[in-house]
């Protein structure tokens, strides 16, 4: 009987032997006939619904991704105005930054310093 | 049934037109195979029937994308190999049974003596130690017959890595293999 090596490129036929003894399949006949009857049975509507979830996720993400682009350059222009903000006094400027407590006059002054 | 001389893009194209005895044929052509490379992947009988019969339905469902100028078994068996690794994935939760020993014997084999079921029992245990991926190339390789290009398609690895994968295999299978041969050698 002539030795196989490992390096040998060609199937090795007592190997090939054991190793179908080793995952014996049985009942081929048995086999088909289950596999006929599930592709003549109607397709359960959860798998009908598993096959389209994919494309559907995809879809969503892709419109969602449209939609977020369109929506940004429509309000673009709006946000760069609330952006700017308001014209702010100094005297409000100097309460938001100073470090001690705010001067009561500038707290009830109208402005017009 | 039809005849074998029926090639298999003409039976894949009959089926998909929906002739389900076409597809019949089909099943019966690359049933073994589909069940046995189920069976290297998940190591579990039952399991392994089942992920083939995914299989089968997917490939049933799907023939529409087989390219009828390319072999139709790496592409059913791709087809298999995913759908066994989807079950596993799924199973990791409950305890299986997996192919052990027992299970080798198990299947009512052509032989009966018990020299013959001990070393179906080694080959199971040293089957079961092997990484997955070079389990099912040794097989792919050596049991169906199909090339080192055919079984990377099938694996969606390179080339060399196959040729590697069967190589460590093989070393690994040293022991029982030579136990094998020797029985083999006494019988004939």
């Amino acid at each position: 009987m002539t030795e196989h090596s490992p390096f040998d490129h060609t199937p090795d036929p007592i190997l090939g032997e054991a190793l179908r003894e080793t995952l014996a399949v049985a009942d081929d006949i048995g086999f088909v006939r289950q596999v006929l009857e599930r592709i003549r049975a109607p397709q359960p509507w959860w798998e009908v619904l598993g096959e389209w979830a994919r494309p559907s996720v995809a879809a969503a993400m892709v419109l969602t991704a449209v939609g977020g682009f369109l929506l940004g350059r429509l309000i673009g222009p709006q946000r760069a105005e609330l952006a700017a903000g308001p014209a702010i006094g100094l005297e409000v400027t100097a309460l938001l930054t100073e470090g001690g407590p705010p001067d009561v006059e500038t707290l009830l002054g109208d402005g017009s310093q | 049934m039809r005849n074998d001389r029926v090639s298999e893009p003409e039976l894949a194209a009959l089926a998909h037109a929906g002739d389900a005895e076409a597809f019949g044929e089909l099943v019966t052509r690359y049933g073994a195979q589909a069940r046995r490379l189920a069976r290297t992947i998940l190591l579990d009988p039952d399991d392994a029937d089942d992920a083939a019969q995914d299989g089968f339905l997917a490939a049933w469902r799907h023939l529409g994308r087989y390219d009828p100028g390319r072999p139709f078994g790496p592409w059913l068996l791709r087809i298999v190999a995913n759908a066994a690794a989807d079950r596993r994935r799924r199973r990791r939760v409950r305890q299986t049974e997996e192919l052990s020993p027992t299970a080798a014997v198990r299947d009512p084999g052509p032989a009966t003596d018990a020299d013959r079921s001990t070393l179906r029992a080694a080959f199971a245990v040293a089957l079961r130690e092997l990484p997955e991926r070079q389990r099912t190339a040794i097989v792919l390789f050596d049991v169906e017959g199909y090339s080192h290009a055919e079984i990377a398609a099938v694996l969606r690895v390179p080339e060399g890595t196959v040729r590697s994968d069967v190589f460590h295999a093989r070393r690994a299978l040293r022991e029982p293999l030579a136990a094998w041969r020797g029985w083999k050698e006494n019988e004939a």
